[in-house]
Formats: C-alpha cells, structure tokens, sequence
C-alpha cells in the first residue's frame, strides 16, 4: 500500500533521515521503533507532507511525493501526530468534525462517521461537549485517532501514542489497534515502547541515526538483544573509546 | 556545501590605520563642498549628512540589535525641540544646546526602550509607534509650549567668526559629525559591543547564556539611536532657526527606518548607501511630489524581497572578495584559568529538592543533583522525563518552582542566565542555536564575552579563542560564517562557544543529536578531553552508546523523578532504567511466556 | 457622563471590529497589517462614493438614505476585503514563518501606496458622511444620544456578534480556530492552510473597510484618520490579548471608554491617556489581559 525509496528530510544543516527505504502492506500492522532521535516522527512528517523531503513515496502505486497534506489525507493518508495534538480549545464533537473536513459536503457521512467512533470509543461519547483541551492524555489520544479515522483513510499512521500515558491506558489504546486492523485497516505505528508495539505489529523497521538498522518479522525481533542496544547501548567500549 | 566567509573585516587592524580611508573620504568631501555655491545643493548635501546621521544610530538599533523601531520621529523631535527650547526660552548657547540635544533625545530613548525588556515583536513595534504618536500629538496640542503648527522661530543658530554658519559651514559640520559617527561606530560595532548586539538579535536565549545581558545591550542600542536621531534633529531645527510640528509625522519615522532597510541594515556601510539614495530619489522626485510617497511605499514593500540586505549588502555579495581564510593559530595549549576543583566539603554543584510544574504537568520533582569537578555526568530518560528542563533551570532560563542551586558553595538560586554564565556555567542547546550570521570566531569571541568585559583586551581574547578553536579542531574554520558550515561543525562551534567563557561547569543538551557515528565518535572524545580540564560536565543524552562509553556517572530521570543512580554498568542493567525506556513486559494476553522469558534474559 | 460612555462604546465597538482582524491575521499567520490604518480611510472612502453615486442616480431621501449607507457599509467591506488578497500575497506571503518582522514594514508600504493612490484619486481634505438617521439626538430624561452613535454601536455590536458565532459555530470558523492553534494538525486534518491565511486577511481587511464606514458620520473622514483608528485597533488587541478575539473585543470597548472619559476632562490628552493605558498593562502582563504566552522550546 504504501511503499518509501531512499527517502530523505533534512532541517536547515541537520540531515534528520538518510536514506530510509520502507514498505507497508494492506492490512498489515506496521511498527517503527528506535529511540528518541532516530528519525522515526520525520519519517512519518515526510510520507504525509508535512516537511519537504527527497526520495520516492508511493501510495497505492501512485507517486505523492509532489502533493501538499491535505492533497494525500484526500488519498487516504491519516495521521494522528505525535503528542496527540488535539485542537485543544473546541470540543470533541468539533475536533471530530474538523476530521471529517474532506468529507463536509456530505454531512449524513460525516454524522454516521462520528456515531461510528462513538461507539468504537465510547468514552468520548460521553464528552462530546468537553474542550478537548480538558481531556485526560488516555482520552485525547483516543480523540487524536477517531479524528483521523474521521477522513475514511486506508493507511492510519500513529505517532507514539503512548507517549506520557499510564501503561493501562497504552495497554487500552493498543486493544483498539488490534481491533481496527482486525476490521481491515492498515496501520503504520511508531513507538518507543518497543515491547508493547512489537506485540501487535506483524512486522517491524529499527531505526537509529536516521537509518533503518534492522528489519524484520515483529516475533522475531522481540528476541533479538540488539533491539535493546538500539536503546540503552550494547557494547560500549568499542564504540566511544 | 559552499563554506562562506565573511565580509566584515577581521578585528587585527590597528584602528588608527582603518580610520585612514574614512577620513580621507571625509576630507574629499569637505573639499567638494566648499566649492559647492548653490544653496540647494548644500541644503541637499546637508540633508543627506543629516539622513546619515539618523540611519547610523537606527543601524545599531535595527540592523544590530533587530529592535525594528516606528517612533524614531519622536526622538528627532526631542533633539529639535531641546536645541528649539534651550536657545529661544532659556538663552543657552547655541553651542551648548546642540550639545544637550543628544543626550536629551538619549534620555527618550531609554524611555521608549524600558518596555522592550517586557515586550517583543508586535507588542514592541506598537510601543515604538504609540510613542511616535504620542510625540507627534504632543507636540501639537501643547501650543504654549512647543508653539504647535505655529513652531518655534529665531532658534540660535551656531556661529562663526561671529556670524551665524552659513549653509556651508553646515554642511562641513554635518560631514565631520558624519565622519566621526563613522569612526565611532565602526570602532563599537567590530568590536564585543557590535557582536553583542548581533547575538542579541539572531537569538536572544543563546546570547542571555553567553553571559551578554540583553537588557543592558537592548538599551544601549536604544540609546546610541536616539542620541543620533536627536542631533540630526538638532542640526535641522538649528540651520532653519525654525522648527515645527509638521517635521514630526508617521512617515518621518518609516523615512528613517527606510534608510537602514534600504541601504543594508546590519552593514557598516548601509546608512550611507541608504542616505545617497534616498537623497538624490528626493531630489529628482521633488518635481512630482505626489508620486513620491507611491514610490517609497513601493521599496519599503518590495526592498526586503528583492534585498533582503539592501544595497550595501547586495554590493558586497557581487564584488570579489578578499581571500581571508587564514586560519587563527596559536602554539599554546587551552588552559582554563578559573580554579576548577570541587570547593572543600561538597560537589561544585548542588541542586536540592527543584520542583517545576507546567500548567498542572509536573517536569521535575524534588530532583536533586550532585556535580563534581573533573568528572562527566550524564543525564537521561526517556522522551518526556524533563531532562531538557533541569538544563533549562540550571542555566537560568527558565525559573523553577521551588528548591535551591547552590554553585561552588554560593547560592544562585535566582540569579539572571547571564551572571550565571558569567560564573562559569556555560551550555549549548538540543537545537542548535548559533549566530548563523557571524563568523566562527566571532561566534566564540560572544561566548568570551564577560571575560573580555573583565579585562577589556580583546586582542588576548582572540588569541584564547583560538586556542579553543584549535582544541576542538576548527582553526581552519574560524573566518568562516557559522551558519555555512556543516551540520557536525556547527555543533562543535557551539561547543567552542561554550569553552570560550572559561567554564567551571559546562552542561550539553543532546550534544550528539544529529551527529553520525564517526561525529559522535570524535564528540566523545572531546568530551572527554574537556572533563580532563578540569570542567565538571553534564549532557543530557540519547546516544546510549555515547553516554554508556564517557560517562563517570548517570542519573536517570523518568517524568520528573530521579529513579536511578550510578555508573554505566549498574544503570544499564537496572530493571526500573530497563522498564522505563522499554515498556513493561507484559504483553496483551497471548504470549505472556515470552515475556517472562525476555525478563529472564535481560 | 452617560452621554461619554455611550459615545466610548461606539467608538470602542469600532475599535473592537479593527482589533479582531488583527487578532484573525495573527492567530494564523503570525502576522499583522500595519496599513490597516489606510485600509480603515479608503473604506470610508468607499462609502462615501457609494453613497454619493446612489444618491445622484436615485435621488436622496430619508428612508433610501438607510439603505444607502448598508450598501455603502457593504460596498466598502467587499472593496477592502478584495484589497486584502494582493496585501497577504505581496506583503505577506514572502516573510510569514520567517524571522525578523520584515512583514512590518512591507505592509507600512503597501499602505503608503494604497494611501497615495487613494489621494490622487479623492484628494487632501476632509469630509463628512452625512449619519443614516440625521443628525437627530434622542433624549432619555436628561441625557441626549446621538442616533448614529446608536446606529453605529448597534451595528458594530451585531457584527462582533456574528463573528463570534461565526468562529465558534460554522465550518469556516472552525477551521480557523484549528490553523490559530496548530498549522500542521490542521492540514492533516486536510484543511488548505496557505488559502485559510489569504481569507484570514480579507476578512481582516473587510472589517477595516467597515470600521471606516462606520466612524464616517461620527468623526470626519480623511485619508488621514485611518492610521489613529487603527492603531487604537492594535492597541485594543495588544492589551485584550492578540491570540483571544474575546478579548480583543474588551480591548477595545475598554480603549474607547478610557479615551472617551479622558476626552471630558482634556481632549488633547486622549491619545496620551490611551497610549500610556496600553503601557501599563503591558508592563503588568506582557500578552496582555486575555493572551496565551506563546510558548518557546528551549
């Protein structure tokens, strides 16, 4: 569904991403891990427009590399940005709504959309009328993610949505994950909670230093030593002395 | 990418022997005034001396220190009217009163920039306009006073050999005060004041922890333009022995502002391009006036698009430039001169109980930290952990809720980010922050800033800075714009930066950042050289391999609590460290087998 | 006395509409027209050709005189707004995001051109617009109000009104609201940012426009007045807090009552009493009474 050449991004002098080449196929889940810094959330920023960036991006076998953001949302590109980044002064009813903008000439879609996420979370339901601003981190991740469920994307990107958040509410999160790919959507995750998104993913890219490092079935590298060298460093000595 | 030089000229120079060429210029053009006979073409000459005037103090104040100004009117008026008042009213001499016209107008000028310690961009554009305005008002309504539209006539003029000047001893008066100004100017601005207002103005926070104290520098600007001002206002107000209201209006203000942006703000020599051609497109437009202000409404729209640095600027990109890429080179190793050992009876650095909150989100709490001398510390945790805050209440820009900091036994609690610096803590930041505009060396040269204040020789704070240079290997770089350069350079300029304000305790915000393994490879190292100099060090940082590799000591913080202490070894197999950056090892529902198993082999 | 606070709160209302466009423009794009002052004059000057076009081909009389000046109110917000689309892509559009503030001064100098075409066209002096209601004044026991302050008041007040719910209540505003809080979340959303920006500054210029036809009858219009209205505008905005258009409109009620209360006592210290308003809370809260500090990343 969507595949990524050789892509890079780079800000001012800084080079965030050299060269990452990636690909996710429908239906599957796919997780990018990697410490803070890695690359992972300009990658993301780089697939839907957000930053200029160099190298190819094929959605659907189409090029999108020359498309503004909204343009790809239109394709069927979703995202829910890192720090959830709700609009914090409207209300859940509005920031569902503001999902929903591509879509505005058909408000029937639209209303069943939101009844839709509704019942997917039902604990926005309850605070419909609440200044997303005033929710719980757990409850505007939720938020973060119907909104961008909201234009009807195949691909729904998530950037580190348990950033901040309890356990139990990633845990939550991550269910709901499981169940919308089970309902046919195809998911690109990013995550530093490596266990948790190698759990759900099917398979998995390690980025380090703005490369892929690593690459593999999700299983497989649960196992493997070096994911965890990728976060607390391996063997040291060799690197720095 | 192409590595640029600069156009500014290296501060080595005798100042006697660049004044040369200025004062021979001055000379040539008394000369030519002196055979000047028409009177519109002194006053034409007389009025661009004056426009230089004014464009060279707004200079300082827009082109160095980037405090873009809507009121400059107003201090041309306290110029006009203090040499109006003093020579009608009082019967000052005419000579006193052009002497007094500036530093009234300087008094103004401190009134006007004593919001720009609260405010910035908008908010300031709208003071420095209200002020203009109220200026303007002021002088019209207050007829007993300033003799509104009606003016102020028979101000005294100076005199010469008893006569009053004619208008070609104006003119040599204003080319001489213009020459001076020139001098004076160039001597400030290439030197630690000019840099100072540069940093200022490319990035306040950086210069704040460079140890340069905005809010002076910000006024000072403010003054040094106001001063101007008011003499060109002055000058005018004592040639016409005549002064008005309707000199002071909106478009004076723009008019003046015009003249920097023009000409190149931020170059020596903009003012004067400035004032030529602004000058000479008011003569040849004085013939269809209405057309005039279409005109310069047209280059206050369309200059900063098509020159961004004005004329000047644009000159000095297409003109050869002089190769001036020698290296800075000196034998003798860096050497910290401040004492660096840990004070008897505790660490160089205490921080105890700091608490700090955003808006409800807790960053720190109750986080204590020890920091000896000699040693490197590293501080990390995961995303979001408050690492980059503790720098931030350490160095003083940011304050924290409650809690005290304690260096070499002294309390600093609440002191400013500038005398912080000023006692040996220096940083760099995790985005970079550098004068992209300055060069290498003047960017080290800002970091060395207080010391040179202590001692007031620059020439061996050049020759420190590079040595420091020299030590972390940019030497061949230091003439070079800091913003050219590429992106693992720039880091160690910062670094540099920091090492020039001869530390006791540097403190580096994800220094490797960005940097690849071969760059963070040589980071380490010099990391490690730095400790070795006696400079206590604290980086905040992700590169486990980095961290694991030079580190003494860790301290680890998760959501803004210290879970864990100690040496590379024991942190990196300390489950609560392992838990916190990992996750835990439960897994939703299937394979809780594995999970036990990982545990087992970590 | 009673008579002051009506007349400073028509003139705050009109303050109140400038301040808003300026809080539109810089929500989201960070920006400020500072021609709005000569936005706010040729508007006025708008009006006043409208109106004097229609009443030479329809003839003047009391009932179409109404109308005439809400077409003329109309006209005037149609012609600046339209203005408002070459200022955000000639003065604007290359300096917004950048550092530096260069916008300033390319928006002062669209306005100087903008004023110099206008007074070739319409000349030096100054005129009235004759008030929709006459020049009538109501009495209410002992205290007489003029009806085009009430005229003024009552439509300035609706306009505010409407935009209020515009911004909370309809797709657009919503829009807005998102781009002002976030630019990047916003497009993911889908929402065409760069095009949300242009209509962010017709609707700024389309609200000087009206200010100018509004403060017409009340004060005498020439090219002039604008750049005083407007910066009473700004001021509003700076001390209600630019990033809240709640309390841009407070802002500038509050300016209108200060500088007509002041004007009871000494007309000639208006300005200076508003302006030295505008310090004092600056000095007291530097985003002013209502704004969000934005906030830096060290």
């Amino acid at each position: 569904m969507l595949s990524v050449t050789d892509l890079n991004v780079s800000y001012g002098p800084i080079r965030a991403l050299r060269g990452v080449s990636m690909q996710v196929g429908a239906g599957e889940i796919v997780a990018l891990i990697g410490a803070n810094g890695a690359g992972k959330s300009s990658l993301l920023r780089g697939i839907t427009g957000l930053v200029p960036a160099t190298g190819q991006v094929l959605f659907k076998d189409a090029p999108i590399g020359g498309l503004t953001t909204p343009q790809r949302v239109a394709l069927g590109i979703a995202m829910a940005p890192e720090g959830r980044q709700v609009f914090t002064d409207q209300t859940v009813h509005e920031n569902l709504l503001l999902g929903g903008h591509l879509l505005r000439r058909q408000p029937q879609r639209v209303e069943a959309n939101i009844a839709r996420f509704y019942d997917l979370f039902p604990r926005l339901r309850e605070r419909r009328e609440q200044i997303a601003g005033t929710l719980s981190g757990g409850e505007q991740q939720m938020l973060a993610i119907a909104r961008a469920l909201m234009s009807e994307p195949s691909l729904l990107i998530l950037d580190e949505p348990s950033l901040g958040l309890a356990p139990i509410v990633t845990a939550d999160i991550f269910r709901t994950l499981a169940r919308l790919r089970s309902d046919g959507m195809t998911i690109l995750l990013v995550e530093q909670m490596a266990n948790q998104a190698l759990a759900i993913a099917d398979r998995a890219y390690v980025l380090e230093g703005g490369a892929v490092v690593l690459e593999g079935a999700a299983g497989a590298l649960r196992r493997d030593p070096r994911i965890r060298e990728a976060y607390l460093g391996g063997d040291f000595a060799h690197r720095a002395a | 990418m192409r590595t640029e030089t600069a156009t500014r000229p290296a501060p080595f120079r005798p100042a006697i022997l660049r004044a040369v060429p200025a004062l021979g210029v001055g000379a040539a053009l008394v000369a030519l005034a002196l055979t000047l006979t028409n009177d519109f073409h002194l006053y034409v000459a007389f009025m661009a001396g004056v426009y230089y005037l004014c464009a060279s103090g707004m200079n300082v104040l827009a082109g160095y220190a980037g405090q873009k100004s809507l009121g400059q009117a107003g201090l041309f008026a306290a110029g006009a009217y203090t040499v109006a008042l003093l020579t009608t009213r009082l019967e000052v001499s005419p000579v006193l009163a052009l002497a007094a016209a500036p530093i009234v107008a300087a008094g103004v000028g401190v009134l006007i920039a004593l919001p720009s310690l609260r405010v910035k961009g908008p908010s300031l554009a709208l003071v420095t306009l209200a002020f203009g305005l109220v200026v303007e008002k002021l002088v019209t309504e207050w007829t007993d006073l300033f003799g509104g539209a009606q003016g102020v006539y028979g101000i005294a003029p100076l005199e010469f050999q008893g006569e009053p000047f004619a208008l070609r001893h104006w003119v040599v008066l204003v080319i001489v005060l213009a020459v001076a100004t020139h001098l004076l100017l160039g001597h400030l601005l290439n030197g630690r004041f000019g840099r100072a207002l540069l940093a200022l103005q490319s990035d306040e926070i950086a210069a704040e922890c460079a140890g340069i104290s905005v809010y002076r520098y910000k006024i000072l600007a403010f003054v040094v333009a106001a001063a101007l001002c008011g003499l060109g206002g002055a000058l005018v107000a004592q040639q016409n022995q005549y002064f008005n209201s309707d000199f002071v209006t909106f478009h004076l203000s723009v008019f003046i502002l015009l003249l920097v942006l023009l000409g190149g703000a931020g170059n020596l020599y903009g003012p004067i391009a400035g004032a030529a051609i602004l000058t000479a497109t008011e003569v040849f437009l004085a013939q269809w006036p209405s057309v005039q202000h279409f005109i310069y409404g047209s280059m206050l729209l369309f200059a900063l698009y098509l020159m961004p640095t004005g004329v000047a600027g644009t000159i000095a990109r297409v003109l050869p430039r002089k190769a001036v890429a020698e290296p800075v080179v000196t034998g003798a190793p860096l050497t910290l001169s401040r004492t660096t050992d840990d004070p008897a009876g505790g660490p160089l650095l205490e921080m105890r109980d700091i608490a700090k909150a955003f808006g409800g989100v807790v960053t720190a709490d109750k986080v204590g930290l020890r920091l000896h001398a000699h040693r490197v510390h590293a501080l990390i945790g995961p995303n979001g952990a408050g690492k980059s805050t503790l720098i931030n209440i350490l160095t003083g820009v940011i304050p924290a809720d409650s809690g005290s900091i304690r260096l070499a036994g002294e309390d600093i609690t609440r002191a400013s980010a500038h005398s912080r610096a000023d006692r040996g803590i220096a940083r760099t930041f995790q985005n970079l922050r550098l004068f992209g505009a300055m060069t290498v060396l003047d960017n080290v040269l800002v970091g060395a800033h207080a010391r040179i204040g202590a001692t007031g020789r620059e020439a061996e704070a050049v020759a420190k800075a590079a040595a420091v240079l020299e030590f972390v290997g940019l030497a061949e770089h230091a003439q070079a714009l800091a913003g050219s350069l590429p992106y693992g350079l720039q880091r160690r300029v910062e670094l540099a930066r920091a090492l020039a304000g001869d530390p006791v305790l540097l403190l580096l915000d994800e220094p490797a950042a960005g940097l690849n393994p071969r760059e963070t490879a040589e980071l380490g190292q010099l990391i490690k050289r730095i400790g070795r100099l006696g400079v206590a060090v604290l980086m905040v940082e992700h590169d486990m391999g980095l961290v694991m590799g030079i580190s003494d000591e860790i301290v680890v913080l998760d959501r803004g609590i210290v879970i864990a202490e100690g040496t590379p070894r024991e942190i990196q197999t300390n489950p609560r460290v392992i838990e916190a950056y990992l996750g835990r090892e439960e897994a939703p529902a299937d394979d809780e087998a594995d999970g036990k198993e990982e545990e087992r082999a970590c | 006395m009673l008579q002051a606070i009506i007349g400073g709160l028509t003139l705050g209302s009109v303050y109140a509409l400038i301040a808003l466009g300026f809080n539109l423009t810089y929500t989201t794009t960070r920006t400020l027209n500072f021609a709005q002052g000569d936005f706010v004059s040729v508007g006025a000057f708008v009006g006043l050709g409208t109106v004097g076009v229609l009443t030479a081909a329809l003839g003047a009389d009391a009932v179409g005189y109404v109308w005439f000046y809400a077409l003329a109110a109309v006209a005037a917000a149609l012609a600046m707004g339209v203005l408002g689309l070459p200022l955000y892509l000639a003065a604007i559009r290359p300096f917004a995001g950048k550092p530096g503030m260069s916008w300033v001064v390319s928006t002062i100098g669209f306005g100087i051109v903008l004023q110099s075409a206008a007074l070739s066209l319409w000349g030096l002096g100054a005129r009235m617009l004759a008030p929709p209601f006459g020049d009538e004044v109501f009495r209410v026991g002992e205290v007489g109000f003029r009806s085009q302050e009430l005229v003024v008041m009552a439509l300035a007040f609706a306009i505010l009104g409407g935009f209020d719910i515009a911004m909370r209540r309809t797709a657009l505003g919503r829009c807005m609201r998102a781009v002002a809080l976030n630019r990047d979340a916003a497009a993911l959303m889908g929402i065409d940012v760069p095009r949300v920006m242009a209509l962010a500054f017709l609707a700024s210029s389309a609200l000087a426009g009206l200010s100018g036809v509004l403060v017409a009858p009340i004060l005498s219009a020439s090219l002039f007045m604008g750049v005083i209205i407007a910066l009473k505008g700004f001021s509003a905005a700076i001390i209600g807090g630019l990033t809240n258009p709640r309390g841009c409109m407070a802002g500038g009620l509050l300016i209108g009552l200060v500088e007509s209360l002041t004007a009871l006592w000494s007309a000639q210290w208006r300005e200076i009493m508003v302006f030295l308003l505008v310090i004092l809370v600056l000095a007291m809260a530097p985003n002013g009474m209502f704004g969000r500090k934005l906030v830096e990343k060290v």
